[in-house]
C-alpha cells in the first residue's frame, strides 16, 4: 500500500517530496500499527484475563477485594495462625496493623513492629480498611499443570497425528480439489453435492455406525480409524483448494499442455507452485485442526490413555481438575505455546507465497 | 460411458465385500468380543451358577479375560481418586482372588458428560466395559433397560449385612443392576470462621437438638433459625448485612447459606422427601413442602440475598462453583462426597453439623447410595459380576467407600470405617451416621415416568424460575405439573 | 458449474451422455482418477455410515438397549415433523443466529485479514500469530474464559463497559447470557474471538493475488480504497464464498459454546434452544438414537437446501479467474 503524491514532481523537488512521503508513510504505519493494537486488545482482553487466573492460586481469585493483577495479602504470624495487615487509621495516623480478631463492631489488632504492645482495639468495620497487599504470581499453577499432564509424550502423539494426516490429506485433496476445478466428467456436480453433504451431516451421527465398523475390524483403541480415513483427502480441504484453484488462471496449464505435459505433470510443475499460499494455508488449517481435534481421538483411542493426544489428555486433566479454573488455564497456555510457535515461523513459508506468484507473473 | 459405470459398480462391489470380509473375519475370530443379537445372559457361553463360583466361567477353561472397568458417570474422575482407584485395579492383579486368567483394568472417562457419550457408542459399537460405576440414579437411568440383572449371578451371595432398602433402591423394574457399596449422606457444613467473626454460635451436631445461641438462648435448629443465621452470614464489601439499612447486594462480599450441587428436587428435600409424581407413578403432583421450598429458595437468593444465585455462583468469587470452597459462604448442605476434594483450598476451619428440621420439625437429610453396575452388553457377564462381588466384600467395598467419601453400605463396616485415622477428612463422621436416620424417603432422584425427560423439564422450569429476580414463584408452581404431565403420559406410549 | 447446473445436466441425462466425443471420454478419466482417491475413501469410510444412520432415522433405537432396536417406519419423522415443537423452535433460534452471526463473523475475518495483509503494519508476523491464539485454546478452557469474562456481577467485559460511565455491573445491569436479546450477539462475540482459521483463510487469498495487478492499477492511478473494492475483494470472493458456506454450515450445527456456557435447557426463555442442541438431548442425553438420527437428517437436507442456494448465487458474485 503506497499513497497516491503525484508521481512527477519537478526534479529539484525531489529531496522534499521524498522527506514529505517518508513522513506521511511513517504516519500511516503508526496509525495501521494503532489500529490493529487496539482491536489487538480487544481482541485479546479475555486471554489477559486468562493469563491473569493462570497465575492466581484459587483464594486470591476468590478474594472479592482484590485488584486485578494477582497479589496476597500481607499477613504474619500471630499465636500460630496467619493474620493479615491492614490499613487503621487511628488518631488521624494510617497504621499497618495485624488483625487477630474479627468483629462486626470492633475489631483486635496487634502492631506487627511491637508485639509487646499488646492488642489494640478498633471501633468500626474491618472491612472497610484497605488491606495491605504485595504482588504474587503464582508460577505453581504451571508447574503442578506439567507434572501432572505429560506433555513430551501428548505432544508426540499429537505432532505424529497432525503432520502425517497433514501431508497425506493435504497431498490427496490437492488431487481431489484438481480434478475438481480443472475437468468435466459426468456425475461431477452430484459427486460434489455428496463431497459438501459429508460436512453438512453433523458428524455426532455417523459417529456410531463408524465405531461400530472400527470396532468390527479391530481398529478401536489405535489410531488407524483417525489416520487411514484422512489419507483420502477430506471434504474440507478440497473444497478449500478447489476454490484456491479456481482462482488461478487456465493459460499456464494450456501453454504446458501444448508442450506436451501430462496432466499430473501439468498439475505437479504448473498449479502447485503457484498454489503455495492456498496450500501453506490449507496445511495450517488442517494442522490446527488435528490439534484442536477433540472427539475423534476421545472415541477411537478410548481405553488406550497412553496414545491420546494433547486435546484429549487435556480434557482428563480438565475433568480431574474442574474445580480448579487457575490449573485449567495454566494448563492451556503450556498447550497453546507450541502450535503458536509453529505458527509464528510458518508464515515464512506464507510471505515467500506471493513472491513465487508475483514472481510468475 | 457404460464402461465406466459398469466400472464403478465393480469398485462398489469391491469395497463392499471388503467390508463384509472384514466383518465376517472378525465375526470367525472373535466370536466373544461380537456382540449377541439377542443380548440378554440367556444366550452367553456362561450362564449364571448357583454355587456363585467361577466354575462355569469362560475364564475357567482357560481362555485368559480382561474385565474393564469403566469409572466416570458419576464419582471417581477427581484427581486424588484416580490413583485410589488404580490402586485397587493393581490389587485385584497381583493377587488374582478369582484364578490366574481373569485380569482387571481401570478406564477412567474425562467427566460425566463424555462417559455417557463414551459408554453408549461403546456399547453400540460391540465394545461395552464390563464394569460401570460408581454411578448414582440419574447415571444410571440413561442406561436404562442396558443393565445386567445381577440376581440371577447371586445365588446365596449373603446380603444381610446390607440395608434391605437400599437393596431394593437398586431394583429397577424387577432388573437388580447392582448392589450399594457406600452411602453418602447430606450434612451441614459450616465455616467457623466466618461464624466467629459474625459473633455467631455454630449449628449443633446433633441431629435434633436445639440452637444455642451466642447469649445462651435455645431456638429450634430449624429452617427459620438456619434463615435468620445465613441472613446475619451474608455481607457486602462495607461489611453491611441484608438487616442494616445501605446494604447493596450487587457488592457481596460473603452469602450466608446455599445448597450446592442440586436440581429442584435436590433442594426441595430439604423441607421434607417428596415426588412430583403421585402414588400411582402417572400423575403429577406438587407436594406442598415442595411449595414452600420453591418460595423459600427464590426469596434466599433475591430478596434475602444470602443463597448465591447461579451469577454469583459461578464466578469466582465463590470458587467457580465450588462455594464452599472459597471461604465466602457461611454455611452449605451438601454429601459425604465432598469431603476431601471438596475443601481442598479451604483455609479456615469448618466442621459438619445436623441438617435443621422443617416447619413441622421433620428432619430430612437426603441420601445418596452409589451403585456399580454390569452393561449387560459386556461379553463377559458371569466374570464381571465375580469381580463385582470382589469389590462388594466385606474387605474391598469399605475401602471403595472411603475412596469416594462415602459410608460403607455394609453395616458391619461402619463402626471400624468412623474410627479408621485414614479416613478422617476434618470432620466428626458420627453426624454423618446420625444422618442415616433421616433419609429421604423417596429417595430426590427416586424413578419417575420418563425419567430424563421429566427431569429436563423440571430443569428448564426451575432454571427459568430462579434465576429471574422478579418471577412469580406461585404461577410457576401452578404451571409445572401442566409442563410435567404430557412428558409422564409420553412414557406409558 | 453450480448446482443448479447440476440439475439441468441430470435432466438431460443420457442424451448429453451418448454425445461425448473422445475427448470429453478422455477427459472425464482424468478427472476420474483425480478425484478417485476421495470417492474411494468416502465409500469405504463414510457411505455405509450415513447409509447406516438414515436407517436409524426409521428406527426406535434406544442407544442403552440397541438389542430391542426396531424398524418404526416413518414416525420418527411423522413426530418430528407434525408433532414437535422443540423442532421449529430450534431451527429458528439457530437460523436467527446465523443470519445475525455469519455477516458479522465473515466481515471481521476479512477486514482483519486485509488489515494484517497491509504492508503498513509494524510486526506483521507477531499480529497476525496474535490474531490467531484464541483459536487454539482448548474448548473448555475457552468456555470457562467466556463464563468468568461475561459474568454480569463480576465479569472483565461488564467492568470495562463501566470505566466509560455505562452502568452495566449487577443484577440490573448488562446480563449477557442470561437476557434472551443478546443471546445472538453475546455468542457471535464468542464465535469471532476464535475466528482465527476463517483470517488465514482469507489471508492466503489476499496472498494468491498476482502482485502485477495492484502494480498495473496503481499506475493507472487508482487509489488504495479502490484497489481494495476492484481488486482485493473480487480475488478473494472465492475464499469468502468458502467461509461463507462453510460458515453457514458450521452455525447450522452450533453447539458447544452454548452447551457448556447454558447447558441443555434453552435458558433464558429458549433462547439457546439450537437445533444440535436439542438434537444432542435427544440423540445422546435420552439415549433415543432413532429419533436423534432423523433430527440429523432434518438438519442436513435444511443445509443441503442452503448450500444449494448458495452456490446458485455464486453466478453473480464469485470470480474464478479459471473460469468454471
Amino acid at each position: 500500500m503506497v499513497n497516491d503524491t503525484n508521481q512527477a514532481p519537478a526534479k529539484e523537488q525531489v529531496p522534499d517530496w521524498k522527506r514529505q512521503q517518508q513522513r506521511r508513510t511513517i504516519l500511516l504505519k503508526m496509525g495501521t500499527t494503532a489500529l490493529a493494537t487496539f482491536i489487538l486488545a480487544v481482541f485479546l482482553m479475555p486471554m489477559g484475563y486468562a493469563l491473569v487466573t493462570s497465575l492466581k492460586t484459587k483464594q486470591q481469585a476468590a478474594d472479592p477485594t482484590a485488584p486485578i493483577l494477582p497479589s496476597e495479602a500481607v499477613t504474619i504470624e500471630y499465636e500460630g495462625k496467619e493474620v493479615e495487615l491492614l490499613v487503621v487509621p487511628i488518631d488521624g495516623e494510617d497504621r499497618e496493623l495485624a488483625i487477630v480478631k474479627k468483629g462486626r463492631q470492633e475489631s483486635e489488632f496487634v502492631d506487627p513492629d511491637n508485639l509487646a504492645a499488646g492488642v489494640i482495639v478498633w471501633e468500626g468495620q474491618w472491612r472497610t480498611l484497605d488491606p495491605v497487599r504485595q504482588g504474587q504470581w503464582n508460577f505453581g499453577n504451571y508447574k503442578e499443570a506439567w507434572d501432572f499432564i505429560n506433555f513430551p509424550r501428548l505432544l508426540f502423539w499429537t505432532l505424529l497425528y497432525a503432520f502425517v494426516t497433514m501431508i497425506g490429506a493435504v497431498t490427496a485433496s490437492a488431487f481431489v480439489a484438481y480434478g475438481f476445478s480443472r475437468f468435466k466428467f459426468p456425475g461431477k456436480s452430484i459427486l460434489f453435492i455428496v463431497l459438501i453433504g459429508t460436512i453438512i451431516l453433523p458428524p455426532a451421527v455417523t459417529l456410531i455406525p463408524q465405531y461400530a465398523f472400527f470396532s468390527q475390524i479391530n481398529w478401536v483403541g489405535t489410531w488407524l480409524p483417525l489416520i487411514v480415513p484422512m489419507m483420502f483427502g477430506n471434504a474440507y480441504n478440497v473444497f478449500l483448494l478447489r476454490q484456491y484453484f479456481l482462482t488461478i488462471p487456465r493459460e499456464m496449464e494450456q501453454a504446458a499442455s501444448v508442450d506436451g505435459a501430462g496432466p499430473i505433470r501439468t498439475f505437479i510443475e504448473v498449479i502447485l507452485p503457484q498454489a503455495v499460499p492456498a496450500l501453506t494455508a490449507v496445511s495450517l488449517f488442517h494442522f490446527f485442526f488435528t490439534w484442536n481435534d477433540f472427539f475423534g481421538p476421545l472415541v477411537f483411542l478410548a481405553g488406550n490413555r497412553d496414545i491420546v493426544p494433547i486435546s484429549v489428555g487435556l480434557s482428563f486433566f480438565n475433568g480431574t481438575y474442574a474445580s480448579d479454573p487457575n490449573l485449567i488455564m495454566a494448563a492451556s497456555f503450556i498447550a497453546l505455546i507450541i502450535p503458536l510457535v509453529i505458527f509464528f515461523f510458518s508464515q515464512r513459508v506464507f510471505l515467500s507465497g506471493i513472491v513465487v506468484s508475483g514472481a510468475d507473473k | 460411458m457404460k464402461v465406466s459405470k459398469f466400472k464403478a459398480i465393480l469398485l462398489l462391489l469391491f469395497v463392499m465385500s471388503l467390508i463384509a470380509a472384514a466383518c465376517g473375519g472378525d465375526d470367525d475370530a472373535d466370536d466373544a468380543a461380537a456382540p449377541s443379537d439377542d443380548g440378554g445372559t440367556a444366550t452367553t457361553d456362561a450362564a449364571p451358577s448357583d454355587d456363585g463360583g467361577t466354575a462355569t466361567t469362560a475364564a475357567a477353561s482357560g481362555e485368559a479375560v480382561e474385565i474393564r472397568w469403566f469409572v466416570g458417570l458419576g464419582a471417581g474422575t477427581d484427581a486424588p481418586v484416580i490413583p485410589q482407584q488404580q490402586a485397587i485395579v493393581d490389587e485385584f492383579n497381583s493377587t488374582k482372588p478369582l484364578g490366574e486368567n481373569i485380569s482387571l483394568k481401570l478406564d477412567v472417562a474425562p467427566d460425566a458428560d463424555q462417559a455417557a457419550t463414551l459408554m453408549q457408542t461403546q456399547i453400540v459399537g460391540g465394545n461395552a466395559p464390563d464394569i460401570a460405576g460408581p454411578v448414582g440414579v440419574k447415571g444410571a437411568a440413561q442406561f436404562f433397560g442396558g443393565w445386567l440383572d445381577i440376581n440371577p449371578y447371586l445365588g446365596d451371595y449373603d446380603l444381610s449385612d446390607f440395608d434391605p432398602a437400599l437393596v431394593d433402591f437398586w431394583n429397577q423394574g424387577g432388573v437388580q443392576l447392582g448392589l450399594p457399596f457406600a452411602v453418602f449422606p447430606q450434612v451441614l457444613w459450616y465455616n467457623q470462621e466466618l461464624f466467629d467473626e459474625a459473633g455467631l454460635a455454630y449449628p449443633p451436631a446433633e441431629f435434633g437438638a436445639p440452637y444455642v445461641d451466642a447469649d445462651g438462648n435455645e431456638k429450634p435448629w430449624d429452617l427459620d433459625t438456619l434463615r435468620e443465621l445465613a441472613i446475619e452470614l451474608t455481607v457486602d464489601s462495607s461489611g453491611l448485612t441484608p438487616n442494616d439499612d445501605g446494604f447493596d447486594p450487587n457488592a457481596r462480599v460473603q452469602w450466608g447459606f446455599g445448597n450446592m450441587f442440586n436440581d429442584f428436587r435436590g433442594n426441595a428435600t430439604l423441607f421434607g422427601a417428596g415426588n412430583f409424581v403421585d402414588a400411582d407413578n402417572e400423575t403429577c403432583i406438587f407436594p406442598d413442602d415442595w411449595k414452600t421450598a420453591a418460595n423459600w429458595y427464590h426469596d434466599a437468593m433475591w430478596v434475602d440475598h444470602f443463597h448465591p444465585d447461579a451469577t454469583f455462583g459461578d464466578s469466582e468469587i465463590l470458587g467457580s462453583g465450588n462455594w464452599f470452597n472459597s471461604g465466602n459462604i457461611g454455611m452449605i448442605t451438601i454429601h459425604t462426597w465432598y469431603a476431601g476434594w471438596g475443601t481442598a483450598d479451604l483455609a479456615a476451619d469448618f466442621d459438619v453439623a445436623a441438617i435443621p428440621s422443617n416447619a413441622g420439625g421433620v428432619i430430612t437429610a437426603k441420601l445418596h447410595a452409589d451403585t456399580i453396575g454390569i452393561p449387560k452388553a459386556t461379553s463377559h457377564p458371569a466374570e464381571a459380576v465375580e469381580v463385582l462381588k470382589w469389590m462388594m466384600s466385606e474387605e474391598i467395598a469399605p475401602r471403595l467407600a472411603a475412596i469416594y467419601g462415602g459410608l460403607p453400605a455394609r453395616e458391619s463396616a461402619q463402626a471400624a470405617y468412623v474410627d479408621d485415622p485414614a479416613n478422617d477428612f476434618g470432620f466428626d463422621w458420627a453426624v454423618a451416621v446420625d444422618a442415616l436416620s433421616y433419609p429421604d424417603n423417596p429417595n430426590h432422584e427416586a424413578w419417575w415416568p420418563n425419567y430424563l425427560e421429566s427431569t429436563d423439564a423440571m430443569n428448564e422450569w426451575w432454571t427459568e424460575l430462579t434465576n429471574d429476580p422478579n418471577a412469580d414463584v406461585d404461577a410457576g408452581i401452578d404451571a409445572l405439573c401442566g409442563l410435567l404431565q404430557p412428558v409422564f403420559d409420553r412414557d406409558s406410549a | 458449474m453450480t448446482f443448479t447446473d447440476a440439475i439441468k445436466e441430470s435432466r438431460a441425462g443420457p442424451r448429453t451422455r451418448g454425445k461425448m466425443s473422445d475427448e470429453e471420454k478422455r477427459e472425464a478419466k482424468i478427472g476420474y482418477a483425480f478425484i478417485s482417491p476421495w470417492l474411494i475413501g468416502f465409500l469405504i469410510f463414510y457411505a455405509l455410515p450415513m447409509v447406516a444412520s438414515f436407517v436409524f432415522s426409521l428406527m426406535e433405537f434406544n442407544l442403552a438397549t440397541p438389542e430391542d432396536a426396531k424398524f418404526v417406519g416413518l414416525s420418527n419423522w411423522a413426530r418430528m415433523l407434525f408433532d414437535d415443537p422443540n423442532v421449529w423452535q430450534g431451527l429458528w433460534v439457530t437460523t436467527r443466529f446465523a443470519l445475525i452471526s455469519l455477516p458479522i463473523g465473515l466481515a471481521s475475518a476479512f477486514l482483519i485479514a486485509v488489515l494484517l495483509n497491509s504492508t503498513n503494519l509494524w510486526g506483521r508476523n507477531i499480529f497476525r500469530t496474535l490474531f490467531f491464539a484464541p483459536s487454539l485454546v482448548p474448548f473448555v478452557a475457552g468456555a470457562l474464559i467466556w463464563s468468568q469474562v461475561l459474568n454480569s456481577q463480576t465479569g472483565w467485559v461488564n467492568r470495562l463497559i463501566e470505566l466509560f460511565g455505562i452502568p452495566a455491573v449487577g443484577i440490573d445491569g448488562i446480563r449477557w447470557l442470561d437476557t434472551p436479546v443478546l443471546i445472538p450477539f453475546t455468542f457471535t462475540f464468542i464465535g469471532i474471538w476464535s475466528i482465527g482459521n476463517a483470517i488465514l483463510i482469507n489471508l492466503a487469498g489476499l496472498q494468491g493475488i498476482p502482485t502485477a495487478l495492484h502494480e498495473a492499477a496503481q499506475i493507472d492511478g487508482a487509489g488504495y480504497w479502490r484497489r481494495l473494492r476492484t481488486i482485493s475483494i473480487p480475488m478473494v470472493t472465492p475464499v469468502i464464498f468458502y467461509n461463507l458456506v462453510l460458515g453457514a454450515v458450521g452455525l447450522l450445527q452450533y453447539f458447544l459454546q452454548p452447551y457448556v456456557l447454558n447447558g441443555t435447557t434453552g435458558y433464558p426463555e429458549g433462547a439457546t434452544n439450537f437445533f444440535m442442541i436439542y438434537f444432542y438431548k435427544q440423540a445422546f442425553a435420552f439415549a433415543n438414537m432413532g429419533y436423534g438420527a432423523a433430527l440429523a437428517w432434518l438438519l442436513f437436507f435444511y443445509g443441503l437446501a442452503i448450500t444449494i442456494i448458495l452456490f446458485s448465487t455464486q453466478k453473480y458474485w464469485v470470480y474464478y479467474a479459471a473460469g468454471d
